[in-house]
């Protein structure tokens, strides 16, 4: 028994330094190829058990929005700037005003809200940060491949877009009457007015979209614009839709509502610090869903030649290719045009866009009938 | 004799928030304030030529981050320029109140600063005695170059104003 146990003290003395050593070598060589593995098995594990958690937080969800309005709006400025012949935010950052956004929005953050004695205190601070929610809840029904669709609604899609994109300008008109005050509620009845009349072309048109596809579901557009893209066969709904995506997101030639000479900014006037923010970025949400659902109408959607390999990264790339290309087409339009009077986008909507959306849907169905499309 | 305790001490006395996570907060503040200043301008006389040169291709002030407003709520600093009317020294009086905190006043040229050539009448006054003024831009009227040059002045005194906790710390 005594030499067991002096065998086993020598063993484990003399033993120890090599064990530790032949453990530290085998963890060493093991961890490299770990740490290179552990961002694809972490990918793997919650792409595997919680899709939908990541499309919420990253494509079409969070990280998607803030990403894009951060870069929208700094590529606005530097964009609108040169433009003119200016520079834009430039000692803001280390380079080219990079950081202006977010020394934006801190201040904003850091700003006194001030609520009005007159105004209905619940109605004017829930608001505007509901206004975002509406288009953000719209950009689930995008389609990015066949397999990402936060909300696959089958062929409900393209009318639940339409549905709750029509809820919208029921928020502007809601804080334009709690605020209380004449501008804020000419500001909310005015965004009442722009949304009519742009969304019943805008209704036609994807209405002669789903009778060329054959289908209300959005991915099933996508597939049938495969071989051409509607934009072809359907140039004057085209235009209307492209029209339509800058009325709904109150965009420069269409920003009615927030006419700063003529209503001081619209329903947004009484809205001071984080507030006021959260109303700038609705706007930006709101031209991502729409210009979203327009390339996913007209340009084709996620189709595109396989250049990843994979399908289903290509179809993304794509479709994030042709948003980059549209925006700073729509945001070139904020320097070019002035803005239109009220009655005058009135009777775009009403004279002109609405016939000629009746007049695509009879071309569609014409070329339906003669089994050409 | 007793000792002055600055604002930020007393601050650091009632809150007891961390030294550390303090200066952070404060650095992010003053640098967030300093290159975020939202102008509305409260223009009565003929310097708005200048501003619309401040604003426009030469001179352009947004390479600061000071992008003009229309309306207060959303704004941090109200340029007053041209001369006052007592009438419209209420107006001056009416918007700085509509403000959020932290804001700040600009008097821009010689009117608001000390009456200008109007000195003698009987219904103007300057802008001090109506709101408290951060920075006095002289001039008749003022070069594009010096209203840019106060308001850096205006972005140096926010930085130090956050960091000795003075305004809306």
């Amino acid at each position: 028994m005594f030499t067991t146990l002096w065998n086993w003290l020598v063993n484990a003395l003399f033993g120890l330094p090599g064990a530790i050593w032949r453990f530290a070598v085998g963890f060493l060589t093991w961890l490299p190829g770990a740490l290179l593995r552990l961002p694809g098995w972490l990918w793997r594990f919650l792409w595997i058990n919680f899709k939908p958690l990541m499309q919420i937080l990253i494509l079409p969800g969070l990280a998607f929005i803030l990403v894009f309005a951060i870069i929208a709006v700094w590529f606005e400025r530097k964009f609108l700037a040169r433009a003119m012949l200016r520079v834009g935010p430039y000692y803001c950052g280390k380079r080219a005003g990079l950081l202006q956004v977010f020394a934006d929005f801190l201040k904003l953050f850091m700003k006194e809200i001030i609520i009005p004695y007159d105004a209905e205190r619940a109605f004017f601070t829930m608001m505007p940060v509901l206004v975002p929610t509406l288009p953000a809840l719209a950009l689930v029904l995008i389609p990015f491949d066949q397999n990402w669709v936060l909300f696959d609604a089958g062929s409900l899609s393209l009318p639940m877009f339409f549905a709750i994109a029509g809820l919208a300008p029921l928020i502007p008109i809601f804080t334009g009457w709690a605020a209380n005050n004449k501008y804020t509620a000419i500001g909310g009845f005015r965004v009442a007015f722009l949304y009519i009349s742009a969304e019943i072309p805008l209704v036609i048109c994807a209405a002669a979209v789903a009778i060329m596809a054959g289908s209300f579901d959005l991915v099933k557009i996508v597939e049938a614009q495969r071989d051409m893209w509607f934009a072809v066969p359907q140039f004057i709904g085209f235009v209307i839709f492209f029209l339509g995506v800058i009325i709904e997101a109150e965009r420069t030639p269409f920003d009615v509502p927030t006419a700063e000479t003529e209503l001081v900014l619209g329903w947004r006037t009484e809205f001071s610090g984080i507030l006021f923010g959260f109303t700038m970025m609705a706007e930006y949400v709101a031209f991502q869903a729409w210009a979203l659902l327009f390339i996913t109408l007209y340009l084709g959607g996620f189709n595109g030649p396989d250049i990843f390999g994979s399908t289903m990264y290509s179809h993304i790339f794509w479709l994030l290719l042709k948003f980059a290309i549209l925006v700073p087409i729509i945001i070139l339009l904020r320097c070019v045009f002035p803005r239109l009077r009220l009655d005058q986008t009135l009777r775009l909507g009403w004279y002109y866009l609405t016939p000629l959306a009746v007049l695509n849907l009879f071309i569609v169905l014409a070329l339906k009938l003669w089994g050409v499309a | 004799m007793e000792e002055e305790t600055t604002i930020k001490e007393r601050i650091f006395e009632r809150y007891h928030i961390p030294m550390p996570i303090y200066n952070v907060v404060e650095y992010i503040a003053g640098w967030a304030r300093k290159y975020s200043i939202w102008p509305i301008h409260f223009v009565t006389g003929c310097c708005s030529p200048e501003f619309m040169q401040v604003s426009g291709s030469r001179f352009d002030m947004e390479r600061l981050g000071i992008l003009p407003f229309a309306s207060v709520r959303q704004c941090d600093c109200i340029m007053v320029v041209g001369v006052l009317s007592r009438k419209m020294g209420e107006r001056v009086k009416y918007l700085y109140d509509q403000m959020g905190e932290p804001k700040y006043v600009v008097s821009v040229g010689a009117c608001p600063t000390g009456k200008g050539p109007f000195y003698d009448s009987y219904s103007t006054v300057r802008v001090d005695e109506l709101v408290p003024v951060d920075v006095y831009i002289p001039g008749c009227p003022p070069r594009p170059e010096a209203i840019i040059h106060g308001m850096m002045l205006l972005q140096e005194k926010i930085k130090k104003e956050v960091k000795i906790g003075a305004r809306g710390g």
